[in-house]
């Protein structure tokens, strides 16, 4: 009982101290625990760190990196929350603080850039997989195991793989991915086109080796 | 390339084969697409594929928020001194 005593006490010696303006400021603040507009924020972020954590989980180097990349992001998120826009999407708001974020990984990291040139045409795995004349789809789909798919990922470079994971993982639209990553719809399109054809071909490999 | 072999019809349903999986295609596209779908079992085959790849991606990064990570992020929350 006497703690909360000497606490109080010590913060009314620290205001006291304080120049006035600063303990004015504060004092005018909303309490945030009991801001229903933070708190709404707040249940609507967390409700959402299932999706964040799987696009963080290919967007970076390993789990830890994951982690680190997700709590980074919650922590500006939370900082900034009052820069966002309710009714919009929080889901696209989020996931833009993990891609500038992710950026800013990559560039300290220094990534090689993507060797890309690969030209193949769509139906390229689908043909390769045996789809000629046209076998079982499900059965060909299913030769497609998470580890490859994963490693596949792994393999794409940043703003190729971006994209693919924000759109098929994130749920975000074309223009809800371009408004993210500040690049224009159409090159959102050609880059989600090559990632995928270049998962497809790296998938294509796999199942080769594995049936050789 | 394998692409010159095929009719127009089956080319253009191709560029519009990702746009139609996601979803992103307004609805004369869609109405043109599936009409072509209807006839042609190589192009039907070849879209339920592209379909799918999306599911095994899906399926592949299906992976929950760890317990512990989801109760930093409470801490995170708690601990915030908002701007």
């Amino acid at each position: 009982m006497e703690c909360p005593t000497l606490v109080a006490q010590a913060d009314r010696s620290a205001a006291d101290w304080y120049p006035r303006s600063v303990s004015d400021d504060a004092a005018d603040q909303p309490d945030p625990a009991v801001d229903p507009a933070r708190l709404a924020f707040d249940e609507e972020a967390l409700a959402l760190a299932d999706d964040v954590w799987r696009v963080a989980r290919r967007l970076a180097r390993d789990y830890q990196a994951a982690e680190d990349l997700v709590q980074e992001a919650y922590a500006r998120a939370f900082r900034s929350w009052r820069s966002y826009e309710s009714g919009t999407n929080l889901r696209a708001w989020l996931l833009r603080i993990l891609h500038n974020l992710a950026i800013d990984n990559a560039r300290k990291q220094q990534r090689a850039p993507e060797q890309l040139g690969l030209e193949a045409d769509d139906y390229y795995l689908y043909e390769r997989l045996g789809g000629n004349p046209i076998a079982d789809v499900d059965v060909l789909v299913e030769r497609l195991s998470p580890g490859p798919v994963l490693d596949a990922l792994a393999e794409l470079s940043l703003p190729f793989r971006e994209v693919v994971v924000l759109v098929d993982l994130g749920d975000l639209s074309y223009q809800e991915a371009a408004d993210v990553l500040e690049i224009p719809v159409g090159t959102v399109m050609s880059r989600l086109h090559r990632g995928r054809r270049v998962l497809k071909r790296a998938l294509a490999d796999h199942a080769e080796e594995g049936t050789a | 390339m394998s692409t010159q072999a095929r009719p127009e019809p089956c080319l253009q349903a191709e560029r519009c084969m990702q746009a139609y999986v996601d979803r992103a295609l307004s609805v004369e596209e869609v109405r043109t697409v599936e009409e072509h779908l209807a006839v042609c079992p190589t192009c039907a085959k070849c879209y339920s594929f592209e379909a799918g790849m999306r599911t095994v991606v899906r399926q592949a990064c299906d992976e929950p928020c760890p317990d512990s990570l989801r109760a930093q992020l409470k801490k995170i929350c708690a601990d915030c001194d908002c701007e």
